[in-house]
């Protein structure tokens, strides 16, 4: 079973213009020649397309062609880092529960910015107790710290129901703070709240050896590989992979795509095959592969009810 | 220039394994072959659309872009929908 535990609807309502601008500043920056006025204009006429999927149709191809079985959509809270979104994080959540009403292709993490108090804690404990979400996504950049205290009552919550916490490692859009982003960032609370599983949201790729010894020493603790694709592209991806084995670390690591971030490198296909590739050269045994592309996510994903299976099909 | 050999001429010129244009071959992988990584691929596109005059490239076609045979098709398919 594939298993993608980090995708996002691929929509401007849900990763917003203002999230694309900085994004597209930081790719353009990154560039290693120079650009005129219309080739910057170009640039981000792509970025802006690959955000173009609201109903997650061509996702779900891509997923049927990869052999993804399931991906887990993160909501994030844009609302209180960026003004004038034009819709409401409790819309953002209900997009997000229209898709899992209609597919069992597709699971979501709840996210509320800790900042909005007891509505937001609401709005939080309907999602995952009446809306079938299963599980908490936590965005740092947007200007608070996994170990607020804030996020404690939500903390319990996931606690009681099993439901695993999604947290975001290292730098991201230009447009927001990197601040709260570290690996060791997340141990106050993986320490207070030992039953909830913690994710690194890519702390395989990113700040992997630090993320690792946190693995490696808190049960609670696993590793998301999303934006393993610049590892890649740097021919540094079978580098790491060898260091998690060594560390002992392939039953906390989990495969994630960060869909529609990198569709501009690859398909959902590209990426499951790079990891077939490793398994193939023999970098790592077909137990490990198995682990890796799913089982390591399921067994920390609550039960869930099967829903309609063809949705986009 | 015929699209073919704007697009072999660019290729050779930002392909940093020191092949010369004449030897670029269809199935040659831009990335393993010629050198070509990921942000040098964006230089192939944006180089290619200016010299070309058109916008040629989606999303969805970028990512299946792997080799030269690939990048060459992709160009032709786009005069043909033009044409």
């Amino acid at each position: 079973m594939i298993l993608d535990c980090h995708s996002h609807i691929a929509s401007h309502r849900i990763l917003p213009p203002q999230f694309f601008k900085g994004w597209s500043k930081t790719v353009k920056s990154s560039l290693p020649f120079k650009l005129d006025a219309a080739q910057e204009e170009r640039i981000d006429d792509l970025l802006y397309e690959l955000n173009e999927d609201p109903d997650c149709v061509k996702m779900l191809r891509e997923m049927n062609q990869a052999g993804i079985d399931k991906t887990v959509l993160l909501v994030i809270d844009f609302g209180l880092a960026y003004s004038d979104l034009g819709v409401t994080i409790e819309e953002i959540h209900l997009a997000h529960k229209k898709l899992i009403d209609r597919s069992d292709r597709f699971v979501a993490f709840s996210n509320v910015d800790p900042r909005r108090g007891k509505e937001g804690l609401d709005l939080f404990e309907k999602a995952v107790r009446e809306w079938g979400f299963c599980g908490m996504k936590l965005y740092a950049p947007c200007g608070y710290a996994p170990n607020d205290k804030a996020l404690f009552p939500f903390y319990e919550i996931c606690s009681q129901l099993h439901l695993p916490v999604l947290t975001h490692v290292g730098p991201t859009t230009s447009t927001l703070s990197f601040r709260n982003t570290q690996p060791w960032d997340v141990d106050d609370a993986a320490f207070q709240f030992p039953a909830v599983n913690f994710i690194l949201g890519h702390a395989g790729v990113m700040h992997y050896e630090q993320a690792g010894l946190l693995a490696q020493y808190r049960p609670n603790v696993y590793l998301d590989l999303s934006g393993f694709q610049v590892a890649v592209n740097r021919h540094e991806f079978n580098k790491i992979m060898v260091w998690h084995i060594s560390q002992g670390l392939t039953k906390k690591l989990l495969f994630g795509t960060d869909w529609p971030i990198y569709r501009f490198w690859g398909s959902q296909m590209t990426w499951v095959e790079t990891l077939k590739r490793l398994r193939q050269e023999g970098t790592i045994s077909t137990e490990d592969f198995n682990a890796i592309m799913g089982d390591n996510l399921l067994g920390i994903l609550p039960a869930m009810e099967r829903k309609l299976v063809n949705y986009g099909t | 220039m015929e699209p073919n050999d704007v697009v072999r001429e660019i290729v050779a010129r930002v392909a940093t394994k020191g092949i010369p244009s004449s030897a670029i071959s269809g199935e040659m992988s831009l990335s393993n072959d010629l050198g070509i990584d990921s942000l040098q691929f964006i230089r192939v596109i944006l180089e290619l659309e200016s010299k070309l005059a058109r916008k040629i490239f989606s999303v969805e076609l970028i990512a299946k872009i792997k080799t030269f045979a690939d990048l060459c098709a992709a160009v032709a398919a786009q005069d043909r929908a033009y044409a």
